[in-house]
């Protein structure tokens, strides 16, 4: 190291600052060189000099008045810093100058929703709605409309589903199932039971679904059994079908004992049998409907057991194949001679007023269909299709002519039938007498 | 200065006590008047509060404290503002608030000697003196490093300097206060220069 390096390094060297491979070497000049030496010697005088004066007699207490201003203003700025922060989330919330107002409306409307779900448990869809529904089950339901009302294809598609309850329709409850959530719609519905599965037919046969009828019958319709609920059914499918096949029966019947001579006995046989069955069906349902209970109905009909009986085929005598047109007719006349004097449990006042028809005092529209369901559930057929002649005479152009038409029709096959079963010799000896009595005539 | 930050004012009242004598020092060497050195004084923790929010844990608070006095007291100087020092005869009581016949006579001495304590007054005289009379750059090198007892890596932060012009402007300074105390040193005889190998 070199006198140059030396003043280099001499401020390094004065604070101490140097590595030690330098400050070996730096030492080792100074020991060499005397002018270095001395020079280092001035500047450690007087740097120790001036940290002597600096610390001793130059130091010098800062100003209170300085200190005091700082702190001053260092209180107050933590002051405004703490307002400048502002109050509390909620002391701001409660200080909101719209918050009454918007609490106020929210209120109101909170009330009127409440009153108005309590009135109409309609408003709310889904679950809400079942549970508005336990909260307040006391709402009045109007008195619910004839199950035939509605159509069996959603009462059919309600059972599909497992529903718990089925309400009939005029108040929109249509069905609440526990799988649904009150999304169904009626269309929906009707989609669903025009492709019964056999697990619905299973459920419609359990609900007491009548398809003559296309309704339902028993506990699972609401609201009892009301007579006038058999009013004015509309047409289902499964009903309308039913009615065509009975109408095929009974034009191949008709056109049978008019073009024909009366057929024989066994001809008639399945024909009667298979028209029997259906009406059987819808007795039943026509019982239920009318509210007319079970045993009494059976025992108001004695004659339907026994209306295609086992034994009933071979009980009347076979007869020709064809006959004269004469013959008929004193057939005919003779069962109606018959039908006066064996019918004791006629009702005559019933009958002269559905003969009658258009009298004054004849029964309204809604009376007189009544009155003709009850006869023909009753099995009073000639009450019943005197009361559907009636009915047809009166008001020919009703959309439900054709079932009373029907029913008149079924109504004279069951008479003539029961009539064959109850008096069958004396119906034969009446018919062998007249038929005596014609060939004693023409001879 | 954390605290500070929180709003704890007592934690900022143990910051000023902890540095501004230091920085009093420092500022009242730089600027040479009192009154002046008292605004700046009072103006540099008046930063500080104002900038307590800027201020990171990271830095260190020593060297953030010393670059606001050193950028106030170089603006101050800068500005041409900066007075004639107070001369130490100067009378009490024309500046500031000093007290007392001198500053100088108010060092008091440690064991007595008359003669001793007159020396050393004389060479605080010179001393203050060539201090006030350093250039700037060398002056607050020169006050950095004995008044705040910062290294020379932090003043050549704080001056924005690279370290060897930070030394090198040391060097500068120590040879003006050596010119200024050589008379004195020839009186009293060079100094032995203790040189550890």
């Amino acid at each position: 190291m070199n006198c140059a390096q030396i003043k280099e390094q001499l401020v390094d060297f004065l604070y101490d600052e140097l590595p030690a491979s330098l400050r070996a070497a730096f030492a080792e000049h100074l020991r060499g060189c005397p002018g270095c030496s001395a020079e280092v010697a001035t500047y450690q005088r007087t740097l120790g000099q001036a940290r002597a004066a600096l610390a001793g007699p130059l130091l010098q207490e800062p100003p209170a008045r300085a200190r005091l201003a700082v702190l001053a203003a260092a209180r107050t700025a933590a002051r405004s810093a703490r307002k400048a922060e502002g109050p509390g989330f909620f002391a701001r919330f409660w200080r909101t100058p719209w918050l009454l107002p918007a609490f106020g409306a929210v209120s109101v409307a909170t009330v009127v929703f409440l009153v108005r779900v309590l009135k109409n448990p309609e408003v709310i869809p889904g679950r809400w709605r079942q549970s508005v529904e336990e909260i307040a089950p006391a709402t009045p339901q109007p008195i619910a409309q004839p199950p035939t009302a509605q159509p069996a294809a959603e009462t059919a598609a309600a059972a599909k589903g497992g529903d718990k309850e089925v309400e009939v329709a005029g108040i929109g409850r249509v069905a609440k199932a526990s799988g649904h959530k009150g999304k169904a719609t009626g269309g929906m519905m009707a989609s669903k039971a025009e492709a019964p599965t056999s697990e619905s037919a299973r459920k419609r046969k359990d609900l007491g679904f009548d398809p003559l009828s296309g309704s339902l019958r028993g506990n699972a319709t609401a609201g009892g059994s009301a007579p006038s609920r058999f009013a004015e059914p509309p047409p289902p499918r499964a009903a309308a079908k039913a009615s065509r096949e009975i109408d095929d029966l009974m034009g191949s019947f008709d056109t049978e004992r008019k073009a024909t001579p009366p057929a024989p006995t066994e001809t008639k046989q399945p024909t009667a049998k298979k028209s029997s069955a259906g009406r059987e069906k819808d007795t039943l349902s026509l019982d239920e409907f009318a509210g007319a209970p079970e045993p009494a109905a059976q025992a108001a009909r004695p004659s339907a057991p026994s209306y295609a009986p086992a034994g009933a085929a071979a009980a009347p005598a076979p007869q020709p194949a064809t006959r004269p047109a004469k013959m008929r007719q004193a057939e005919v006349a003779a069962e109606a001679a018959t039908d006066s004097a064996s019918e004791p449990s006629f009702d005559g006042k019933a009958k002269e007023k559905a003969d009658k028809g258009g009298s004054k005092d004849a029964p309204s529209l809604d009376e007189g269909i009544r009155k003709a369901d009850r006869l023909f559930a009753a099995a009073d057929w000639t009450a019943a299709a005197a009361a559907y002649r009636d009915l047809l005479r009166r008001f020919g152009n009703h959309k439900d002519a054709p079932k009373w038409r029907d029913r008149m029709n079924q109504s004279l096959v069951a008479e003539e039938e029961s009539r064959k079963l109850q008096t069958p010799k004396a119906t034969k000896a009446a018919k062998v007498k007249t038929t005596d009595d014609v060939l004693k005539g023409e001879k | 200065m954390a605290r500070y930050q929180k709003g704890d004012v007592d934690a900022f009242a143990e910051l000023v006590s902890r540095h501004e004598k230091r920085l009093w020092n420092f500022v009242r060497r730089f600027v040479a008047d009192s009154a002046t050195a008292e605004d700046l004084l009072q103006e540099v923790f008046l930063r500080v509060v104002r900038s307590a929010a800027e201020w990171h844990p990271s830095a260190k608070f020593s060297t953030w404290l010393l670059t606001i006095a050193r950028n106030l007291c170089t603006d101050q100087a800068r500005r041409g503002a900066l007075r004639k020092a107070d001369s130490l005869d100067q009378t009490p009581g024309a500046r500031g608030d000093d007290s007392g016949p001198h500053r100088i006579d108010k060092v008091a001495s440690p064991d007595g000697n008359a003669e001793r304590a007159a020396m050393d007054r004389e060479i605080a005289l010179r001393v203050d003196q060539a201090v006030e009379e350093l250039p700037v750059e060398q002056r607050e090198v020169f006050l950095m490093r004995e008044m705040m007892d910062l290294s020379f890596a932090e003043i050549a932060t704080a001056t924005g300097a690279s370290e060897p012009t930070v030394k090198s402007r040391m060097r500068y300074a120590l040879e003006r206060l050596r010119s200024a105390l050589v008379e004195l040193h020839d009186q009293n005889g060079p100094a032995a220069v203790e040189v550890t190998p």
